[in-house]
């Protein structure tokens, strides 16, 4: 199953939010989508299930239109964590009104992921701790066993266990192959193992989609000192500096091949080391210019 | 299949019971009334006892020399007296629907029910997150628009003819039928009348909920709605009477009087619009628009011409002293200033935008 | 997985030398039943196309085998082909210029040898 967007358009008020977005997402992916705040991670999502009608572009899923066809669009489902209408809903009856919206909807597995936390039926959303609303939307999300599901900051205030259950659910989920997820999070770290590809979202369209398996192969992050104050030529051409302090300057490569490394070592560096190259670096170097530098 | 008039009862189901209750407690209230109908008749003097008063009352009169009062006085027989007292309804000149004396005419309290909670739905739906919910659900908006109407008119239609019908029911049990004074027309001209007013009542202020997105705004303004309509529509009937001869006479909601098949083709023409205008909105409104001041920027126009309107037909056609022309000709005056100002005078747009919350 | 001297390598790539050390300490010995991928990455929380990636990597390796219906083993470690010594040379030789470069003496190579060929003998 698969879903493909193209065009997408969204003006919010007087703010062009999402303006040409195109990406597509298959079940047996983990797409990260990651973005500053206010940046356009949930309005894209809302606009994929409908809660805003898009200017302009299509929303499919395995070449269906979802304008067209809107009975296409039981296949994805997103539950936005800041917009819950369940507040005062006990946990009981929200399952049965999702089991209704979802044909698919496994009631015994919802129950038997409520109970494996101690969450009980009769506790209202609303009285439950963040932590704990998280757990129950992620319930309802993989209860509902629709194969393509919407994440919108899942790890956000979590702790540790709660957090590594749930990645330990996505990751069940994803192996059979039957099931996609689409994550917007600014949890790089945790992005950075368990996404197949990041979708980089800036100025309101997909300005970098990163295969971390592929980048790590093909590119580095160096730390370099070199004998004179003025950065060499042949970083600035190769490179991305993401960061410089004194003489110590820390830069991406990407593609890092053996003609830039000839060109770097050509500079003559009193110093090269390979750093860890992780999602944030990337992030770093993607946004660098929206940050004010001292 | 997913079955949406399911997913909405589950998620209304508490509103529902509501609205049952109200309608409990409406055929309580006309029921106590009735009660002490009921009591009154049972407790009226005998013939003899109305003989004798009347025969002192007329001694009085003539003693006091009014010959004529004495004798209209003598003329009323006991079962005239009893029927002017206590019949439930009369029938006035060539009003269709009966007048109601003691009985049960106009349940005007579930029509306000229903005017609320048709107001409260759209609410708690577009602002709470429920339309939300619905919309990523894969069923096509017009659908899920018609499922909640599909919901919930039926009950509210069945509730309106419920309480009427009980009421003349337990009449019809426990008084004189000659007393209750009802044709099988005049029965279905209130049946008829409840039904209409109520049904339209919930479409009306569903679309009003549909419409604005302010909670403070559409409370207020969903209030001031219900004297503007009741006060306007007699002024409307007034003008209509004297402007076409139509109509010999003025009537109001609760006294429709000649006025009645002109109100029911009211209804008819607003509840369609409405529920037209509904399912347009349900379609075409984005959820981000849903807690602006007016969700549908382009009837912008319409609003202030259709309050401008009803203002006028409150406060400028009809006066203490008849029809009046100038205060006619100043309230549209003022709601073409008012409309302008809203579309191009900037301090007014600036509050404006500044109280659309567009998320 | 955390092993600080893996940090500028892929995760996949760190899971290779995770179960290669791990054979080489004889924690997992040839005939252990590997974890399935998706098994392998709940309990690392890994991606499990990167799991899998791995293990391609280990078994066009020969350090793993897969039977099929019955799972993925450590296979009988074969001695080292020359070629598998041959694919290693350079690396090992770029990390002797780069620590000779930086001031490293012959001695400290030594030690730093010993020390690693002694981690699995404990």
């Amino acid at each position: 199953m698969k879903l493909t967007a193209q065009h997408l358009t969204k003006t919010i008020g007087e703010k062009k939010v999402l303006s040409q977005v195109e990406f597509s997402w298959q079940t047996g992916e983990i797409v990260g989508l990651v973005g500053r705040n206010g940046a356009g991670k949930t309005t894209l999502m809302r606009t994929l299930v409908d809660q805003y009608h898009a200017d302009h572009g299509q929303v499919a899923i395995d070449d269906q239109d979802l304008t067209a066809v809107p009975e296409a669009r039981q296949q994805l489902i997103y539950i936005d964590p800041t917009e819950v209408f369940f507040a005062r809903l006990t946990l009981a009856k929200l399952g049965r009104l999702y089991a209704l919206g979802y044909p698919t909807f496994d009631q015994a597995r919802y129950r038997s992921l409520l109970a494996d936390n101690d969450l009980v039926l009769a506790q209202r959303y609303g009285e439950l701790s963040k932590g704990y609303q998280a757990l129950v939307v992620m319930a309802l999300n993989l209860a509902s066993a629709v194969p393509l599901i919407l994440l919108d900051e899942p790890f956000d205030g979590l702790d540790l266990f709660i957090r590594e259950m749930i990645v330990k659910a996505v990751i069940d989920e994803v192996a059979d192959g039957q099931r996609g997820f689409l994550i917007a999070s600014h949890d790089l770290a945790e992005l950075d193992g368990l996404a197949d590809r990041v979708l980089f979202l800036k100025r309101g369209t997909i300005s970098k989609t990163v295969t971390l398996e592929a980048v790590r192969d093909e590119a580095a992050k160096l730390q370099l000192v070199f004998p004179a104050m003025q950065i060499p030529a042949a970083v600035r051409q190769y490179g991305q500096i993401l960061n410089v302090q004194g003489r110590v300057i820390t830069a991406l490569f990407s593609p890092y091949t053996a003609a830039v490394e000839a060109a770097l070592t050509a500079e003559q560096p009193v110093l090269i080391e390979k750093l860890p190259l992780s999602l944030s670096d990337l992030f770093r170097s993607e946004y660098a210019e929206e940050v004010h530098h001292d | 299949m997913i079955d949406a008039k399911k997913i909405v009862r589950t998620r209304h189901h508490e509103l529902l019971v509501l609205l049952i209750l109200a309608a409990g407690l409406t055929l309580a209230i006309f029921g106590l009334n009735y009660r002490q109908t009921f009591h009154g008749y049972a407790s009226r003097p005998t013939e003899s006892q109305y003989l004798d008063s009347q025969r002192e009352n007329v001694r009085q009169l003539r003693k006091e020399g009014d010959r004529q009062a004495a004798r209209d006085a003598a003329h009323e027989s006991y079962a005239s007296f009893v029927k002017s007292n206590y019949q439930l309804y009369f029938h006035y000149g060539n009003d269709p629907m009966p007048t109601d004396h003691n009985g049960l005419t106009v349940n005007i309290y579930f029509i306000l029910a229903a005017y609320a909670v048709g107001v409260l739905v759209a609410a708690m739906d577009g602002l709470g997150g429920f339309d939300r919910f619905l919309a990523g659900l894969g069923i096509a908006r017009r659908k899920l628009y018609w499922a909640k109407m599909r919901v919930f008119l039926p009950l509210i239609g069945g509730l309106s003819l419920a309480v009427p019908g009980l009421m003349l029911i337990l009449f019809y049990l426990t008084f004189p039928a000659r007393l209750i004074n009802l044709t099988a027309t005049g029965m279905l001209a209130i049946l008829v009348y409840n039904f209409a007013l109520t049904v339209t009542a919930f479409i009306f202020g569903h679309t009003l909920g549909q419409l604005i997105g302010r909670p403070l705004v559409l409370a207020v303004g969903a209030t001031l709605l219900i004297p503007l309509l009741a006060n306007g529509l007699e002024h409307a009937t007034v003008l209509w009477s004297a402007l076409t001869h139509w109509l010999n006479i003025g009537g109001s909601f609760l006294r429709p009087g000649e006025a009645y098949w002109w109100l029911l083709a009211g209804c008819l023409v607003v509840s369609g619009g409405a529920a037209w205008l509904g399912a347009r909105l349900y379609r075409s409104v984005s959820m981000e628009r849903r807690r602006t001041l007016l969700t549908a920027p382009h009837l912008r126009w319409p609003l202030v011409i259709g309050v401008t309107l009803l203002l006028t037909l409150n406060f400028g056609t009809v006066g203490a002293h008849g029809l009046q022309p100038w205060p006619t000709l100043v309230w549209p005056l003022l709601g073409l200033a008012v409309g302008l100002a809203w579309q191009f005078w900037p301090a007014v747009t600036a509050v404006t935008r500044r109280l659309q919350r567009v998320d | 997985m955390d092993d600080p001297r893996y940090k500028t390598l892929a995760y996949y790539e760190r899971l290779v030398l995770q179960i290669k050390r791990e054979v080489v300490q004889g924690v997992r010995v040839p005939g252990d039943k590997l974890p399935s991928v998706r098994d392998m990455a709940k309990a690392v929380q890994l991606n499990p196309n990167t799991v899998a990636k791995a293990y391609k990597q280990l078994e066009a390796q020969g350090v793993i085998e897969v039977q099929p219906g019955r799972g993925t083993f450590i296979g009988a470690q074969t001695a080292a082909t020359a070629e598998e010594k041959q694919r290693v040379r350079p690396a090992f030789e770029a990390a002797v210029v780069s620590a000779k470069a930086a001031g490293v003496t012959l001695n400290e190579l030594q030690a730093w040898l010993n020390a690693q060929f002694e981690e699995g003998q404990a």
